[in-house]
This record gives structure tokens, C-alpha cells and sequence, in this order.
């Protein structure tokens, strides 16, 4: 705290503070306002110049300290540490020895890390395609697929905002059962999916959709992770595409595009910024995909690389299971940096 | 840019008897409407659309109904129970640890959103309202931890939490799930809040409120739906979360709901009438809370997307 007292001569304190105060009773009169809320402050301290910075500094340590170590305890600590035990040959007790790169020596030879990596690779390029595309597409449909109503240059399907909710709905749900529901859905015997093909008369379709063939346990996974992900971007994109000025869509219908002409001219260059946002989180998303593979897919069909590190963690192998984990890291790392890349485009101010 | 509360206000659909788009009639008869044909194109895409919405709702249907089933027809391929087995949410209530896991959940979701909004709240005012030096760093973070994964963070936490010997602890998850969605709600509660305009709060400053008293007196009720859009953010998706209570609780009655329920799978026979009905008992308080608050949603996701 600082001691210097200012000689009380501006307009606004010399009503109020006696001039004859010592330095030590401002000191802490100051010392108390800092925790005191202004009401019980006394006002010539409150009056004072310095209470302002005093109540500037005053929120920032106590509006920004809490959210700082957070951030510090449980995301960059546990991040800088994962890093750090990724070169060790930590197995769960006290002792952890400097193994230098070994771990990652050892993932490099690791046949089936790179099956794991190849599967979440595949998540990762295929899935967000697929979840955004769908997406943008019922968006679409929602916001400007319905016929053109009186005075209207678009409008959406009949009972839209049903469908929203419809499809928002697996986003409210916790991936861990959503991957228990589908595993019975799939499931080969008693499966809701070759109930429905034998009923309809497609008994030759009816597959082992989760336990057999790699490919099919894959494409399977990838349809839950869409399927459960599609309502969160069509009520994102449909809440970007409602964000577009009506005009644009009137000036685009004038000049006599169609819905075709219209999605691609117009909605999707001013809805860019958006879907780029998406899909860095969608891929992020596939890339993880722990909760699904391991709760629906039989390990032996189909494991992906979280689902490698998760069992590496539960046989104790620590220091090789961190430095899995920092390869992920990294890995969603680069892909942000490729979309961001990639997907950069003239901002469009409207 | 469109701002939150303009959003907010008309809906991102624009369905017919908005208000808004009342007074913009006459002057948009210069666009010629078609005519009012019946198209089988329209017929075409409502078919299609309802049928995929079936397609989303096929699995729920499967999980109520496996619920209700009763345990010697679980093997059946016909889809209606004979008779409904309501007894089997009473059995799986008995016969296995998921009270305490429900429990252990609403602990979790309860701390988590509590501890989310007295922290996301004074920070993303504060990041709203003031021009600081990091401010832009402190976004920067807010963002970048959004992409970190949980499963790549676990072992480091498990250490961390390993050395605080507070595994197992209630107060351990609801640490780790209060971090996690900090990032989210710090991010939707700035932007809401940026959209509220400085003027009223200095308004109030010079009748001689407090910085502190403006900001509960005026600013926040005005935030009040973005507040309500972290808040259920925040509750929804702690009790959905898996992964952290998988690993850093082992004792099967202080594991949350969602774990619970997946031990069920662990078991040999995996007794899918008890497991569903284990899982509607999960869903249910979302799919209430998620109900009261889908218009904040939609415009709580337009705040935090388009600024």
C-alpha cells in the first residue's frame, strides 16, 4: 500500500478530509476499503482520487482471479504436467524416472496405437463432413426451405421449431447413454436396426453392426456420433442463417435465384465464419470419441486412440498413456490450424 | 453484426404471426408472391422431414419401451411388451447402487453450476466491460481451453487429484466439471453481456450507485437469459459427463449416474430392461429442464456465435 498521502487541495476532498490526518490512519482506512463494500467505506476515502485505481485493481483481482486459477489448476496444470510425465515411467506410485523419449520411441513402434490413430483419423476427416453437411442442409431447410409466403422473401418448413427441438434433443443427452441406447439399437439379435430390415423384408442386409467387420463397426460409429451431434448445428446454423438480413434474401429472389443459387451465393459465404467454428469443434469432438467406442463397440472390432490411452491408464502404464495424450493434443492442435487455414475467407460485414 | 438482444427478440425462425414482421408488410409487396399451388414438392420434403425426425426419435422410443419390458421378453423381436413392467424401475432402484449415483450426480451438476456462475459471471462482466491490458489473451484462453480434450487432460488431473488424495470426493468432480464448462459460459455471458448497453449502468453510477450495486441492480437482470443459458449449459452437461467420473471416482456409490449406468454393461448378463430404465430415470430431469429453456438456447448459441 502506498504511504504517500496528496495534500488535500482538489475540489472535491477538501470539504470533507481534515487536514491534519497522518499518514498512517489513510493508510489503513485504505487497507479496510479494500475489502469493504463502498457503502461502509468512509467517504473521505472514497472521495479520494485513489479509490479509483484502488477500485479498478480491486476488480480485477477479484473478478479475474477466480476464472485465472481455475484455468491455472485444472487445465493448463494438468496439461503441463501430462507433458512433463509424457517423458517418465510413471506407473502410479511416487516414483517417476526421466525416461526421455522413450514413451514416444515406443508409441512410434506401436502397431496398435497406429490402428487406434488410423480409426480416429478417419473420425476426424469423415465425421464433421458428414454432421455439418447434414447440418447446414435441415438449417436450411428450416430457416428458408418453406414455400414463399405473402410478403416474404423466405420462410421455413411448416412447424420448424418442432423440428429443431427433434433434433437438438440427443445433444441434451449424455454421450455414455446414448452409446448404451445404440448399442441396443445395433445390436444383431434383439437390434431395433434388423428388426426394422427383417421386417421390411431385407433379412439379407441384417449385419453384425458392431462385432464383425472393422469398416461396418467404424461407419457405425460415425453414424451415432453424427446422428447425436446434427441438432446442435442445426440450431447453430439455423440461428446464423435467422441472423442474415431479410433484404439479402429479397434482392437475391428479385434477381431470380433459386433456393439452389440462393444457399450457395448467399447463405452459406455469410454463414462461413460459423461453420468454420463448427467444424474445428466437431472434429475436436470425433477426435475424442472415447465415451461411444468404448461403452458401444466391442474392443475388439474397432478402438480408437482415446480408447488405446484410456486402457493404457487402467494397466498403470502412466507415463505412456500422457504421452498418448499429448499426441492427441497436439493432433487437435493441428487440425485447428488446417481449418483455420484453409477455411479462411473475406469477413463478410453485414 | 446483428446483436444478442436483437436476436434474441425476433427468433432465428421466422415463423408466420411474429410481431415484427407485421409493420415490414406493405413495403415488401413489391416482391410478387407465387401463387398459392399445391405443390407435391412441399408434401415431398414435409414426408421426408418427419421421417427423419422419426429416425432421431427411434432410439428413445426403443429405450421406454425396452424399459417397460419384462425380463423373460427381452430377447423377443416383437416391439410391443405384452403387458407394461413398470415394477422394473422399481427393481433397479432396489437392487442396485443408482441411488446414490443419482445423488452423487445431483450433487455434482448442483456445485458444478453453482461454482460456474459465481465464477464465469464476474469475469465475463468484467471482460465485457472493460478495455484491460491480456484482455485479449484472457479470450484467447477462454477459447483454446474449450479445445482442449478431457480424455488427453485425464491423466494429469488423476495426478493431481492423486496427490490432493481427494479421488473419490464428490468435491473432485465437481471441481473438474466447473472447469470444463467455465470456458462456455464465460464466452456466452460476455457476449450477452456486451450487448447490454454501458449507458444504463453509468446511469446509475451518477444517481450514486456503486460499480458493484449497477451491476446487480441493472446489468444483470438484463443478462438474466444468458445467465439462464449457462446455468442449464452448465447443469446439463455435468450430468451428462463420463469421462472424468469414470476415472477419478472408482467406489461404485460415488460414481455419478451416467458411470453407474455403465457398469450395468460391465456386468456378464447385461440386464437391458434394468439399464434402460435406469437411463429414462437419467434423462428425464434434462429433457424437463431442456424443455423450459429451448428458446434461450437458440438465442443463447446466437450470442455466443455470432459476436
Amino acid at each position: 500500500m502506498k504511504t504517500e498521502t496528496r495534500p488535500a487541495t482538489g475540489g472535491q476532498t477538501s470539504g470533507k478530509q481534515p487536514p491534519g490526518r497522518t499518514r498512517t490512519s489513510s493508510g489503513l482506512a485504505f487497507a479496510l476499503a479494500v475489502v469493504l463494500p463502498p457503502r461502509f467505506t468512509p467517504e473521505r476515502v472514497r472521495t479520494d482520487r485513489r479509490y479509483r485505481t484502488l477500485d479498478k485493481y480491486r476488480f480485477i483481482v477479484g473478478f479475474l482471479a477466480l476464472p485465472l486459477l481455475f484455468y491455472t489448476v485444472f487445465v493448463i496444470s494438468p496439461f503441463l504436467q501430462a507433458i512433463y510425465y509424457s517423458f517418465t515411467d510413471w506407473a502410479g506410485g511416487t516414483t517417476a524416472n526421466f525416461v526421455g523419449g522413450d514413451n514416444y520411441v515406443k508409441m512410434w513402434n506401436d502397431e496398435k496405437f497406429w490402428d487406434s490413430l488410423e480409426s480416429s483419423l478417419l473420425l476426424l476427416v469423415v465425421v464433421p463432413l458428414i454432421t455439418l453437411t447434414l447440418g447446414i442442409f435441415f438449417a436450411y431447410m428450416i430457416t428458408a426451405g418453406g414455400r414463399h409466403r405473402r410478403g416474404r422473401a423466405v420462410s421455413g418448413v411448416a412447424g420448424s421449431s418442432l423440428y429443431k427441438i427433434v433434433y437438438f434433443f440427443p445433444q441434451v443427452l449424455s454421450i455414455a447413454l446414448i452409446a448404451v441406447v445404440w448399442q441396443q439399437v445395433y445390436s444383431s439379435r434383439s437390434g431395433l436396426l434388423n428388426g426394422l430390415l427383417g421386417s421390411v423384408g431385407l433379412e439379407s442386409l441384417e449385419q453384425r453392426w458392431l462385432g464383425g467387420d472393422y469398416k461396418l463397426a467404424l461407419f457405425s460409429t460415425m453414424a451415432v456420433i453424427a446422428w447425436s451431434f446434427v441438432g446442435f448445428y442445426v440450431v447453430l446454423f439455423s440461428a446464423a442463417m435467422g441472423a442474415i438480413p431479410k433484404d439479402i434474401y429479397e434482392a437475391a429472389l428479385l434477381d431470380g435465384a433459386g433456393r439452389v443459387a440462393t444457399f450457395f451465393r448467399v447463405t452459406l459465404p455469410l454463414i462461413w465464419d460459423t461453420v468454420r467454428t463448427g467444424w474445428i469443434y466437431m472434429g475436436i469432438q470425433a477426435l475424442d470419441a472415447f465415451a461411444v467406442v468404448l461403452i458401444m463397440v466391442p474392443p475388439h472390432a474397432l478402438k480408437v486412440t482415446p480408447v488405446y490411452l484410456y486402457e493404457r491408464f487402467r494397466e498403470g502404464q502412466f507415463g505412456y498413456a500422457t504421452a498418448i495424450g499429448v499426441v492427441l493434443l497436439v493432433l487437435s492442435m493441428i487440425f485447428t490450424l488446417i481449418v483455420m487455414r484453409i477455411g479462411r475467407r473475406d469477413q463478410i460485414e453485414y | 453484426m446483428a446483436t444478442a438482444t436483437q436476436t434474441a427478440g425476433s427468433g432465428s425462425e421466422p415463423g408466420p404471426g411474429t410481431v415484427k414482421t407485421a409493420p415490414t408488410g406493405p413495403v415488401k409487396r413489391s416482391v410478387r408472391p407465387p401463387k398459392r399451388t399445391f405443390r407435391p414438392r412441399t408434401l415431398v420434403i414435409t414426408a421426408v422431414a418427419w421421417l427423419l425426425a422419426a429416425l432421431f426419435l427411434a432410439p428413445y422410443l426403443e429405450m421406454i419401451v425396452t424399459a417397460l419390458r419384462p425380463a423373460d421378453e427381452l430377447r423377443d423381436r416383437t416391439y410391443l411388451p405384452d403387458k407394461l413392467h413398470w415394477s422394473n424401475f422399481i427393481d433397479v432402484w432396489k437392487e442396485s447402487s443408482l441411488g446414490d449415483n443419482l445423488q452423487v450426480t445431483l450433487l455434482i451438476s448442483g456445485g458444478a453450476t453453482v461454482l460456474v456462475l459465481l465464477v464465469s459471471l464476474p469475469a465475463a462482466y468484467y471482460t465485457a466491460r472493460m478495455r484491460f491490458k491480456g484482455r485479449k489473451w484472457f479470450l484467447l484462453l477462454v477459447l483454446v481451453t474449450q479445445m482442449f480434450q478431457p480424455t488427453a487432460l485425464l491423466v494429469g488431473l488423476y495426478r493431481e487429484f492423486h496427490q490432493l488424495e481427494m479421488l473419490n470426493s464428490v468435491w473432485t468432480l465437481i471441481l473438474t466439471n466447473a472447469a470444463f464448462n467455465l470456458a462456455f459460459a464465460v464466452w456466452i455471458l460476455t457476449a450477452y453481456i456486451g450487448s447490454i448497453p454501458a449507458e444504463l449502468e453509468e446511469a446509475a453510477m451518477v444517481d450514486g450507485t456503486s460499480r458493484f450495486g449497477a451491476m446487480i441492480k441493472v446489468t444483470l437482470p438484463l443478462a438474466l437469459p444468458g445467465v439462464v443459458t449457462a446455468v442449464i449449459f452448465t447443469f446439463i452437461s455435468s450430468w451428462n459427463e463420463f469421462v472424468m467420473g469414470l476415472t477419478l471416482s472408482t467406489e461404485p456409490d460415488k460414481q455419478p449416474l451416467t458411470v453407474g449406468i455403465n457398469n450395468f454393461i460391465g456386468a456378464y448378463t447385461v440386464q437391458w430392461n434394468y439399464l434402460f430404465a435406469a437411463s429414462v430415470v437419467a434423462i428425464v430431469p434434462v429433457i424437463v429442464l431442456f424443455a423450459f429453456i429451448e428458446r434461450h438456447v437458440v438465442s443463447g448459441l446466437t450470442a455466443g456465435s455470432v459476436k
